[in-house]
């Protein structure tokens, strides 16, 4: 055998052990290969390639899983985020209000233990905050997308004086001190729509957020977006395009979104943990979810505040948001390296 | 009487007196025995001409010298007697002012004796007109003497507008108006009070529009402090004031750290309650508690001279500190003069049935738990604390401190009203919403449907204090100025004291009560009052206007090279009998 051989036999072998859900029979895959593959299904490949892609793929596939089935994993678990199990039953927390047993009472019973003082279970605790932060950032993620990408393909296209005042206000958002302005306007918007003797909903606090937040995030995108399109848009085959008659609407649609899909991949793929990270400062600073929806920033927070007597409980929070984030980014990076290989590392 | 919220905030002002029993044990949670003898007593007895005539009995170990190191959270924001009302500002206070009368503190006990006076005053006429006569051989820090005029004019600074902040007892009671600085509008303009006479350099008379017989230790509040008019230097004086006591200030660096050092005009023989045993003293402020707490548990270095005023152990290091013998050794734990109840708005839930439910579905024992459980404070279920005469421990309601639904259910369905709507309104702290999760669902299990109002920190006090406030139920606390219920019931349940950030959160407004504060202010016998103001603590408490939850402790570690600290009648540790071993 000569060595051109062995290599192919390498590649195809890797192939085929990759690709576990539809093995093709050896004899036809090499005339799937001369046969071309659309962007996509290389964009695939190559991501199945990269080992920490998947890896953290999956990390995050895991916290999806977990956030959205947070009520099946309870109830099958048998406890719930808002009984305060340590209240209830005497003997579970000491006199000073802190679980008995060592190590945050981690057992059998609760398997990461229980909160100081309230005694609730951190294990559906942590699951419900996580379904709560991945909600509101997914939420957010979804409408700053949206309307970025709107924005900023409408003023990369049209140019002149639109684009100029699309670039200014972009400009002031950019630079508008956005912790501030939450900190001091989420409490004020909340009072206005609810009556002073009743209670904040829940989902009035979960859509303030979401909106306060979209109302500073797209213009990130808007701008990335704007840069693309004035580039793409002197392509000949938008010029080709505008020759044979098309309407704006139609380049835009069909010429222009096409090649912006790997720009808006990625950025969605690097917003998303950033969105889960200030959804938790914002519960830190006391401005976002409150008692007692369970909330993933505030676990932490109140983890800070005991840390001296109950390392535990600022363990289990933390160390999901690091796992979290970090898997997060680590994907988004694969997903950039997939789609874009140009631009590799 | 008072309207200072942030005195609400900062905890209590004078006086208390402990024994040794009451600071160490404290109420079992739950015990309804009344095991105060059914005689009421003084918790603060007046002292001889005797007591008052100084030194001040030796500290057993103690010698002199060396420096002691005081660590606090914020500087002290006033140091000028006629603003001084909060507890670590007047802790602060004791090494640089001294008054008319005074705490004296030797072992155990604790009495009101003359300071810069012979005695704690006479009167002939009931409590109308009293008396004061200064001790010889009273200096300032420069040497010069403490004359009755000096003593004049620092109770009329207390009448000037600019002053604000501190108590109005004495101002009131002189002219008899609670808008007293339209009666004479203070010093700086030139005119003098007419209220107060000084035939001689010696002698000081006071002429009360009313009688008061606790006059006494209204005296004992630092802001009536002497202040010669010669180095009155009005609002500078806030920064560094001039000494009548102990010590006098060498710098004072806002917010960072303040220096004394042993004043020359003061005379140990002419002192019956301070020692100054330390020749200096070195302030350090800013920090978190925490902070401060793991620098005196570490006690490295000058640590190990370091002590507290008000620093409470953190609930973070709560459980370290009570478990280790050593550190235990050196905390000071007792009940400070500072109750915390939760006020229901009487004009909102009118049904004395329902406030009643309220009171018996209150999970005390759970809220405490949040705050550190019984290192927090013990329990009570009397508007009085135990550091007032005549104080009697009772439980009405008998409930556990966990809180009785089922009972609290039947007295809804008596009232009529199943699922009565109840709002809480509490400050959006961790603590604070960890605490409403609490009440709420105990309120919610005995039938009451809880709408939960969080109110941002720094607003709190103002939202809760309006009258026309749109909440139920809210945390507020109170601590007598004097071991007295006259700086109680009055200021926190007379309805004529309702205003807009007045004492009176619960917003209690009943004729009977109206009738007996007045009656029993005009008793002379301070002992006979004393038991009246507790019998009508029962009396309140039947109508249930509040439900008291804790009578709060400070537990403050200090240096393992201290001695002589103890805790004193502000709840705070006071500096005036610690040495450097």
């Amino acid at each position: 055998m000569n060595e051109p051989t062995g290599l192919a036999v390498t590649s195809d072998h890797r192939d085929t052990a990759g690709s576990s859900e539809e093995p093709p029979p050896d004899q036809t895959l090499a005339p799937a290969e001369v046969a071309g593959r659309s962007p996509t299904q290389l964009a695939w490949r190559r991501f199945r390639r990269d080992r920490t892609g998947v890896i953290s793929g999956a990390v995050v596939l895991l916290f999806f899983l977990a956030g959205l089935g947070a009520p099946v994993i309870a109830a099958l678990y048998g406890k719930d985020p808002y009984t305060t199990y340590g209240q209830n039953q005497p003997g579970l927390l000491n006199e000073f209000g802190y679980p008995a047993k060592p190590n945050g009472g981690i057992d059998g019973q609760f398997w990461l233990g229980l909160e100081p003082s309230l005694g609730r279970d951190v294990f559906t605790q942590l699951l419900y905050g996580i379904r709560t932060s991945l909600l509101i950032s997914l939420a957010v993620v979804l409408i700053i997308t949206t309307l970025g990408v709107l924005i900023g393909v409408v003023a990369g296209y049209t140019g002149r004086w639109v684009d100029f005042g699309v670039g200014r206000v972009i400009d002031v958002v950019l630079s508008f001190p956005s912790t501030l302005f939450f900190i001091a306007f989420i409490p004020v918007i909340q009072s206005l729509f609810v009556p002073p003797d009743q209670e904040t909903p829940t989902w009035l606090r979960a859509t303030t957020v979401i909106l306060v937040l979209s109302a500073f995030g797209w213009a990130q995108i808007a701008r990335l977006m704007r840069g693309q399109v004035l580039s793409l848009r002197e392509r000949e085959y938008i010029e080709a395009a505008r020759i044979a008659g098309a309407g704006p609407g139609r380049i835009i649609r069909a010429e222009l979104l096409p090649n912006l899909w790997t720009p808006i991949l990625v950025s969605v793929s690097m917003t998303v943990p950033t969105y889960v990270t200030t959804e938790a400062a914002l519960s830190f600073l006391g401005v976002g979810m409150v008692e007692p929806t369970p909330d993933w920033g505030r676990m932490i927070h109140r983890g800070a505040e005991v840390y001296s007597a109950d390392l535990s409980y600022m363990l289990a929070p933390g160390l999901a948001m690091l796992v979290f984030v970090i898997a997060f980014n680590l994907l988004g990076d694969s997903v950039r390296d997939a789609l874009d290989p140009r631009a590799h590392r | 009487m008072n309207r200072s919220t942030q005195r609400w905030a900062v905890a209590a002002c004078a006086v208390v007196a402990f024994g040794a029993t009451a600071c160490s044990s404290g109420t079992p949670a739950g015990s309804t025995t009344g095991t105060q003898a059914p005689a009421a007593k003084q918790a603060v007895p007046i002292g001889t001409a005797a007591d008052s005539k100084g030194p001040d009995p030796e500290v057993p170990g103690a010698k002199s010298g060396g420096t002691v190191t005081v660590y606090q959270r914020a500087d002290f924001n006033h140091l000028d007697p006629a603003r001084l009302y909060s507890s670590g500002n007047q802790t602060a206070a004791l090494l640089l002012t001294r008054q008319l009368t005074t705490y004296q503190h030797v072992g155990d006990q604790t009495k009101l004796v003359g300071d810069l006076a012979t005695d704690t005053g006479s009167t002939t006429d009931g409590g109308k007109t009293w008396k004061f006569t200064l001790k010889d051989g009273l200096k300032y820090e420069d040497g010069s003497p403490i004359a009755a005029g000096d003593v004049k004019y620092g109770i009329e600074r207390t009448f000037q507008k600019e002053l604000t902040g501190g108590p109005q007892y004495l101002q009131m009671w002189l002219t008899g108006k609670s808008d007293f600085s339209a009666a004479y509008p203070g010093p700086w303009q030139g005119q003098e009070l007419d209220a107060i006479e000084t035939p001689d350099q010696k002698t000081i008379v006071l002429h009360l529009t009313s009688v008061h017989a606790d006059l006494p230790y209204t005296m004992a509040m630092q802001c009536y402090s002497p202040v010669p008019k010669a180095k009155d230097t009005h609002a500078s004086f806030d920064q560094h004031p001039f000494s009548s006591g102990p010590y006098k200030i060498d710098s004072h660096d806002t917010d960072k750290s303040m220096a004394l050092s042993r004043s020359t005009g003061w005379d140990a023989a002419t002192d019956p309650a301070r020692h100054a045993y330390p020749d200096k003293f070195a302030f350090s402020f800013g920090g978190q508690n925490l902070d401060i707490d793991q620098r005196l548990i570490a006690a490295n270095g000058e640590d190990r001279n370091a002590m507290t005023f008000n620093v409470k152990v953190t609930a973070d290091v709560a459980q370290q500190v009570m478990t280790n013998p050593e550190l235990k050794a050196r905390t000071i734990n007792g009940l400070a003069p500072f109750s915390e109840y939760f006020a229901i708005n009487n004009r909102r839930v009118t049904d004395v049935k329902v406030r009643q439910a309220i009171i018996t579905a209150f999970p005390k024992e759970q809220v405490r738990q949040i705050f550190g459980g019984p290192l927090y404070g013990d329990f009570t279920t009397t508007i009085l604390s135990p550091v007032t005469t005549g104080y009697e421990n009772y439980d009405l309601y008998k409930v556990p401190p966990a809180g009785d639904p089922a009972k609290a259910k039947q007295l809804l369905a008596e009232a009529g009203k199943p699922n009565p709507t109840i709002v809480y309104a509490y400050a959006s702290t961790t603590q604070w919403e960890q605490a409403a999760v609490a009440i709420s669902d105990a309120l919610t299990r005995a039938g009451f449907t809880v709408v939960r109002k969080p109110i941002s920190d720094k607003d709190y006090y103002d939202e809760m204090g309006k009258v026309d406030n749109q909440f139920d139920l809210y945390w507020a606390g109170w601590g007598p100025d004097w071991p007295s219920a006259s700086t109680v019931i009055p200021p926190v349940l007379d309805g004529r004291q309702i205003a807009n950030s007045s004492g009176n959160t619960s917003l209690f407004d009943d004729q009977e009560t109206k009738d007996e504060i007045d009656r029993i202010s005009q008793l002379s016998d301070l002992t006979q009052a004393g038991a009246q103001w507790a019998a009508l603590d029962k009396k309140i408490m039947a109508k249930a206007p509040i439900v008291p939850w804790t009578d709060s402790r400070q537990i403050s570690v200090n240096g393992p090279g201290l001695g002589g600290l103890y805790q004193g009648f502000l709840g705070t540790i006071y500096p005036t009998d610690v040495f450097v071993k």
